[in-house]
């Protein structure tokens, strides 16, 4: 057997094992309740519009908003990555941040589809912001310095290029559709049980009715839908960072309000919160204690997650380009949490000391195709001429593998595998399904939260983001390491 | 010479239909045409980079179709060049040093004539991102002849380059292949390579060959 179908193997089972072993103990439900399907996919659909809709008009208005700040006279251009770095933040800190913050800023809080759609508008704003500028800066430079010298406005410039890039704004808007339409952990807390979606479904045809068989149907159906969603041939690019000129004519100065608000607004909201909360944390009796009892696998935790993260990716290089292998890995969009949780019981049983390693295993798989197609897909495709040259040249796939794509994708690999830790240091959907206790800091700050000691979850939400640090020079750590160590091999 | 026969592939809209080219073992071969014509393409399938089931290439007494296509030890600069960036010119030049497991010695004095030639020290421990154009061009070529390939395949190689750098990287090129003994085939919509390199020159349009 060949490499390549070898790690096409390896990947087959690997992202289908959870459907595997629920398939070898529960026989999938044919008798659907049709009206209870319907609901759910009703509120699927609704929140990941209007989280969709919503999250697009924000992110216009935030890049707006960075083209006026782009203008001012305190601008400088080395401030451009520090302000996407923020603008992202809220996308790659773990939902459980953002869930924290708006429940206590917004008081009271909309539970139901309305909190849900504010949570993804919170969490995916920034980097829809991000999108439409790489979109307009890429395509659209030459056109709005050409309408800005015709004296166009800059809503009647938009108007007249929506054609031109409708096919890149479907894109991202469907990937935002998708992000929000398999989200779990945030309909899980700010639901209230108002918002059933299909992924909330099947935790409860589990965790309340014991209908294994429902479950797995409602999953089948919800990955079909989402690979027909995936399979409409638009992608949205990636590539995030730029650091070009301003560009003219596009502004806005409510945008600019809102963008120190998104960026900053929540950062120092949480401080202050945070602050205050560390009194509560010594107030209560125990809690100190049981927290830092948890850190150390927390840390573990962590790391592993990022660990497995970045070993699974580097196989997607080492078998690149794999288009099947790539359409595999695509085509798996986001996995049911609680069909993943609820199998992963079966797989290891909870009285065994590798639990812990379940729970990585576990989330790693959750996780991993979405950070795969967060731009390492596109890292891989940009390769594709280099080693199909290098293969000409007569290198073997390891000589390819350590000399010319290495050296390359430790960079992202590190960023990604950081990402990946941070996550995990915030996971509570899965923990919650597969530990059954308060195994880990984040489990402890869902906790807290269920009961109202919001003040002590934001002390030891600060706690997390160091952590969340500490994984962050780990793997940058390593990443530099291994750059010396290959240029000296090289 | 090397016989290439039955190359035949179809495309969306578009067919490449060559029963016989011919391939000078000696010289460079132009293969000249429009934009579209189909050129890139054929190149792609002497390289072994797409299928073409039932072609056959004779070259002595060897069928290179059937051969995968690093064994077909075809050296090969891309008009994108694909210079790996993140290596020095040097180790962009040994790379296929390391791959092919060429002896030292022998590649040493290709390197030196290279080097020579190429005129390449000055920039030889520059960071392959950080070269110019015309740089780049001369390390994409000393590396596709460092393997000792049978023939080199050029995909439009002077197209980035201006005026006045694309005449001395034709005197480049010619002066190298006559020194290196290696044949070429040159892929070009540009006259002037003709004038300049061409021993012969097989004219594309809409993937036939045009009667001479």
């Amino acid at each position: 057997m060949s490499t390549r179908w070898g790690l096409f193997a390896f990947f087959l089972i690997f992202l289908f094992f959870p459907y595997g072993i629920l398939l070898s103990k529960f026989s999938l439900a044919l008798q659907l309740d049709v009206p209870e399907l319907w609901w759910a996919f009703k509120n699927s659909t609704l929140q990941a519009l209007m989280s969709s809709v919503g999250s697009f008009f924000a992110g216009l208005f935030l890049l707006l908003g960075f083209f006026q700040v782009q203008r001012a006279s305190f601008y400088r251009l080395w401030m451009t990555r520090p302000l996407e770095v923020l603008l992202l933040l809220p996308n790659f800190l773990p939902p459980l941040f953002i869930l924290l913050v708006l429940l206590s800023l917004v008081q009271p809080f909309p539970t139901g589809i309305p909190g849900v759609v504010l949570v993804h508008i919170m969490m995916n704003a920034g980097l829809v912001a991000l999108l439409l500028k790489s979109l307009i800066e890429n395509k659209l430079r030459p056109l709005v310095e050409a309408a800005y010298m015709e004296g166009s406005g800059q809503w009647r410039f938009f108007q007249a290029s929506f054609g031109m890039l409708r096919r890149d704004l479907f894109a991202i808007f469907l990937f935002v559709f998708i992000l929000c339409f398999c989200s779990f952990s945030v309909p899980l807390i700010a639901g209230g049980g108002k918002a059933t979606t299909l992924e909330i479904l099947i935790y409860e045809k589990i965790r309340i009715s014991g209908a294994w068989g429902e479950a797995l149907s409602l999953s089948f159906i919800q990955m079909l839908l989402i690979l027909l969603l995936s399979s409409v041939p638009f992608q949205a690019r990636k590539n995030l960072f730029s650091s070009q000129n301003p560009l003219p004519m596009l502004k806005s100065r409510v945008g600019m309000v809102l963008l120190f608000l998104y960026c900053f607004g929540l950062i120092f909201y949480f401080l202050s919160q945070s602050l205050k909360g560390w009194l509560q944390v010594f107030a209560v009796q125990g809690l100190w204690q049981a927290a830092l009892e948890l850190l150390p696998f927390s840390l573990m935790f962590g790391l592993s997650v990022g660990g497995l993260v970045a070993f699974l990716l580097l196989l997607t290089a080492w078998g690149a380009p794999d288009e099947k292998l790539h359409r595999l890995i695509s085509g798996m969009v986001s996995p049911s949490t609680a069909l993943m949780g609820f199998s992963l019981l079966f797989f290891i049983s909870n009285e065994s000391p590798w639990v812990e390693i379940k729970w990585a295993l576990g989330f790693a798989y959750l996780i991993f195709s979405t950070l795969y197609r967060w731009g390492w897909d596109q890292k891989l495709s940009g390769l594709r001429d280099q080693i199909q040259v290098a293969n000409l040249l007569g290198a073997s796939r390891h000589l390819i593998f350590t000399d010319i794509l290495l050296p390359q994708l430790l960079n992202p690999l590190a960023w990604i595998a950081s990402v990946a830790s941070l996550w995990a240091l915030g996971d509570f959907a899965l923990g919650k399904i597969v530990m059954g206790r308060d195994a880990s800091l984040s489990l402890l700050i869902e906790t807290l939260m269920s009961s109202y000691r919001l003040p002590a979850a934001h002390a030891l939400m600060g706690l997390l983001l160091v952590m969340g640090c500490l994984c962050f020079l780990f793997f940058w750590g390593i990443a530099y390491v291994s750059r010396r160590a290959l240029a000296e091999k090289i | 010479m090397s016989v290439v026969e039955h190359l035949q592939k179809k495309y969306d809209g578009f067919e490449i239909e060559i029963p016989r080219l011919e391939i000078l073992d000696e010289g460079v071969t132009a293969l000249w045409g429009s934009s579209g014509s189909g050129k890139t393409s054929i190149l792609r399938i002497l390289l072994g980079l797409e299928n073409c089931p039932g072609m056959k290439w004779r070259w002595g007494s060897e069928d290179l179709a059937q051969v995968s296509p690093p064994n077909r030890r075809i050296g090969v600069v891309f008009q994108t060049l694909d210079l790996f960036p993140h290596l020095t010119a040097r180790q962009n030049i040994l790379f296929p040093v390391k791959a092919r497991k060429i002896p030292d010695l022998q590649a040493n004095e290709r390197f030196e004539k290279l080097q020579s030639v190429l005129r390449l020290e000055s920039f030889l421990d520059r960071r392959a991102e950080l070269l110019s154009g015309g740089e780049k061009q001369r390390v994409a070529l000393a590396r596709a002849l460092m393997s000792f390939p049978r023939i080199l395949f050029l995909d439009e190689p002077f197209s980035a380059l201006d005026e006045a750098l694309k005449s001395e990287a034709r005197q480049f090129l010619k002066t190298l292949l006559q020194e290196t003994k290696t044949p070429a085939l040159l892929i070009t919509h540009d006259e002037r390579d003709l004038e300049k390199l061409a021993a012969q020159v097989v004219r594309i349009q809409q993937g036939r060959v045009l009667p001479a």
